[in-house]
């Protein structure tokens, strides 16, 4: 029977092979971006809203780059991850530092990162007008490789999310500073009494967020263009995928953003596409109801 | 004057819609991000019943308030489970599949092409008074026993004051008191409201002057107090200032309500009644074991338990009275609109509302109606300014982040507000 049961999802597998290859790949960018998020949440527990700005920032970084400047795009895709990286590490000494110097409740420094987030897509909005753009507007090659066919900015959101997220699992299982986040993911002011330095940590995990949310905003902003209010949907199903996979830990994402990548595009198999945000939502609802610390996180880390 | 008229109905809109997220954000001390999923389920139901049913407006809006009352015990069932951010999450994503349901079910929502509401609100009594003479002098006979009734049965009036359930507090001790008077004007006020349904006077020109007269009057009170305040002298010395104003209002209210009043000018009177009535329960209920309960819960949850109380019980009252209000500001948008789709109820709808508080302040009444009070007219004073259309919506969006930022972190309860978040 077992057997039978395995043979069955094999079938399914294998005839919805291309919508399957394009959840993988909308889970790689679901999973990049959640990793952008979580590494602020786990370790300052600021609920970091504004990286649905910071998302938009990079993208029109990208665009103003490649199509105004006419630079190449992977090199324009270096100086939007730049900017993002300055423009996050800015966020956090101007806003979030400054407030949890006054010791403001976390849900104070929610509610400000609202209105940042708020204040920089309005005013990208206001720069570069609110209708949708394409980067590359020549049509894409394709590749063919069995019978799933895959377009080229599909095979390097493949290619360079796979790289990264692997070297990001590497980094945080094996680096000095991994360690780092995981000790204040755990303990903030344990890791302060004993000595290590947290204002530099801080800046460094802002850093390495605003890369991840910019890497994963150029990726999908090549493949499928932009406008500034679309931060904010992506951002929810990023913190989704973070909370499915797993809560206070890093690696999890991984996990969760491939999970709901897939679950969409069995969504899309199932030709119910226009409910996509009401199914990953009901998911979500039930995750947090029955599994709050999510498929692989740790149970007593509940804020 | 339609124009202003409709800036202001907004702003009541946004007034009632400010006070009830008040309820469960800044009373049962739970953030929720899923108020314009009340908004749009009330708004939704009410499109329903003024369509297909011929119900009078308290019906409609009884029924609509405990229709969507009930969608909000899904939230505070969140709510008794989860903690923190996985409750903003979770009514985030309530908010999402709400606003999903209301976009892609199109047999009965009719989905994004939206529903155009072609009837208006109807009150029991289906006489137009303005017609008819004899309706015209009961209206003033009616009015005149009443205050005759008020004047007589003051001191006990007064006595009742003190449980608050009035706008103002009014103390008798000099017979000719402006003030004595505004409170039986507003008594009268209560009285026409409670009659409203019954003689449809809202359709009377007359009714709306009354009702305006009166609130200029508070309004004038209120800046007499003001200056008082100000200048640490006693509200005599300014009562100059009424004397002026006082005559000037009234004859400019009267001369531009005799003819019949537009649709505009109705809802204001409307939606002024109705705001009024909103903000008479809210602080009923602050003041009541009920609030009081809420007050302490909000600053310790755990001896609340202690003393045998059930804070999930509490605040279940609290989702479920928001969500009521809510649903009434919906009905209200609604019937005022005449047209209702699903892009009105996003989350960035919630946020806005959200902010709103946050910028006003949470815990009281005069927070929550600061709020909506700077949202609203910071826009339109933009537009007074001579912004270009194009540029205006982005920049009225940065003004709200900006005092957003801002507020958080000079003020963090707010402008007015009672207690900071924890």
């Amino acid at each position: 029977m077992i057997w039978q049961f395995i043979q069955e999802i094999w079938q399914f597998v294998y005839e919805t092979r291309q919508f399957l290859t394009n959840g993988l790949i909308t889970g790689i960018l679901y999973s990049l971006l959640a990793i952008g998020f979580a590494l602020v949440y786990n370790t300052t527990r600021i609920f970091h809203m504004a990286a649905a700005a910071l998302y938009i920032v990079a993208a029109y970084a990208f665009y103003f780059f490649s199509r105004d400047i006419k630079l190449p795009i992977i090199l324009s895709a270096f100086f939007a991850i730049g900017i993002t990286m300055v423009m996050s590490l800015a966020i956090d000494k101007g806003v979030y530092l400054p407030l949890k110097n006054k010791k403001a409740s976390l849900n104070v420094v929610m509610i400000s990162s609202i209105g940042v987030m708020t204040i920089l897509i309005n005013l990208i909005a206001m720069l570069f007008g609110n209708e949708t753009k394409i980067i590359d507007s020549a049509i894409q090659a394709k590749y063919n490789l069995g019978a799933i066919s895959i377009t080229a900015p599909q095979m390097y959101q493949a290619i360079v999310g796979t790289t990264v997220l692997l070297g990001f699992f590497i980094f945080i299982r094996t680096s000095y500073w991994g360690l780092l986040f995981k000790a204040l993911s755990d303990d903030d002011v344990l890791f302060e009494t004993l000595g290590y330095k947290i204002h530099k940590t801080r800046s460094i995990i802002f850093l390495l967020s605003g890369a991840f949310i910019a890497l994963a905003s150029c990726l999908t902003v090549y493949d499928i263009g932009l406008n500034p209010h679309m931060g904010m949907i992506v951002l929810i199903n990023a913190m989704v995928a973070m909370i499915i996979g797993g809560s206070g830990r890093f690696n999890t994402c991984i996990l969760g953003g491939i999970f709901l990548g897939v679950l969409q595009a069995i969504v899309d198999v199932l030709d119910v596409s226009n409910w996509y945000n009401a199914i990953t939502f009901v998911v979500l609802l039930l995750f947090l109801f029955w599994r709050p610390q999510g498929i692989a996180g740790y149970k007593k880390r509940t804020v | 004057m339609d124009f202003i008229l409709d800036i202001i109905i907004k702003l009541n809109i946004y007034i009632i819609l400010v006070l009830s997220a008040n309820l469960p954000i800044g009373m049962a001390n739970r953030l929720t991000m899923c108020q314009a999923a009340f908004y749009g389920i009330g708004a939704y139901i009410s499109a329903y019943f003024l369509i297909k049913c011929n119900f009078s407006f308290l019906v409609v809006a009884l029924i609509v308030m405990f229709l969507t009352g009930l969608f909000s015990l899904i939230v505070s069932f969140a709510s008794s489970k989860l903690k923190g951010d996985y409750f903003i999450l979770a009514s985030l994503g309530f908010q999402m599949i709400v606003y999903t349901i209301l976009y892609n079910w199109v047999e009965v929502t009719r989905g994004p092409y939206g529903i155009r509401i072609t009837e208006s609100l109807k009150f029991i009594g289906k006489r137009s008074l303005s017609e008819d003479n004899t309706n015209n002098a009961f209206l003033f006979i009616s009015i005149l026993i009443a205050l005759i009734i008020v004047y007589y049965s003051r001191k006990k009036l007064a006595t009742l004051s003190k449980h608050r359930l009035w706008h103002f507090k009014f103390k008798f001790k000099h017979k000719f008191n402006i003030e004595s008077y505004l409170f039986i004007a507003y008594n009268i006020l209560f009285a026409v409201i409670t009659l409203t349904p019954l003689f449809d006077f809202i359709e009377h020109p007359y009714f709306s002057a009354i009702i305006i007269l009166i609130y200029y009057a508070c309004f004038i009170v209120y800046l007499l107090k003001w200056l008082s305040n100000l200048t640490a002298m006693s509200v005599s010395r300014f009562k100059v200032i009424s004397y002026i104003l006082l005559p000037l209002g009234f004859i400019f209210i009267l001369i531009t309500n005799y003819s019949s009043p537009s649709y505009n000018y109705k809802y204001f009177v409307f939606t002024l009644l109705l705001l009024q009535i909103v903000v008479m329960i809210l602080r009923w209920l602050k003041s009541s074991p009920y609030g009081r309960i809420l007050k302490a819960m909000r600053s310790d949850e755990l001896s609340i338990e202690a003393l045998g109380r059930n804070p999930v019980v509490f605040k279940s009252w609290a989702f479920f009275l928001s969500a009521c209000f809510t649903a009434l500001a919906g009905l209200i948008y609604a019937s005022y609109a005449n047209y209702i789709d699903p892009t009105i109820f996003t989350l960035n709808e919630s946020i806005f509302i959200v902010s709103a508080l946050f910028i006003g302040g949470v815990g009281n009444i005069k927070g929550p109606i600061a709020g909506a009070v700077f949202v609203v007219l910071l826009p339109e004073i933009l537009r007074f300014v001579g912004m270009p259309d194009s540029l205006a919506a982005d920049m009225r969006q940065i003004m709200y982040g900006l005092s957003l930022v801002l507020v958080m972190y000079y003020r963090p309860q707010g402008l007015l507000g009672e207690t900071t978040l924890k």
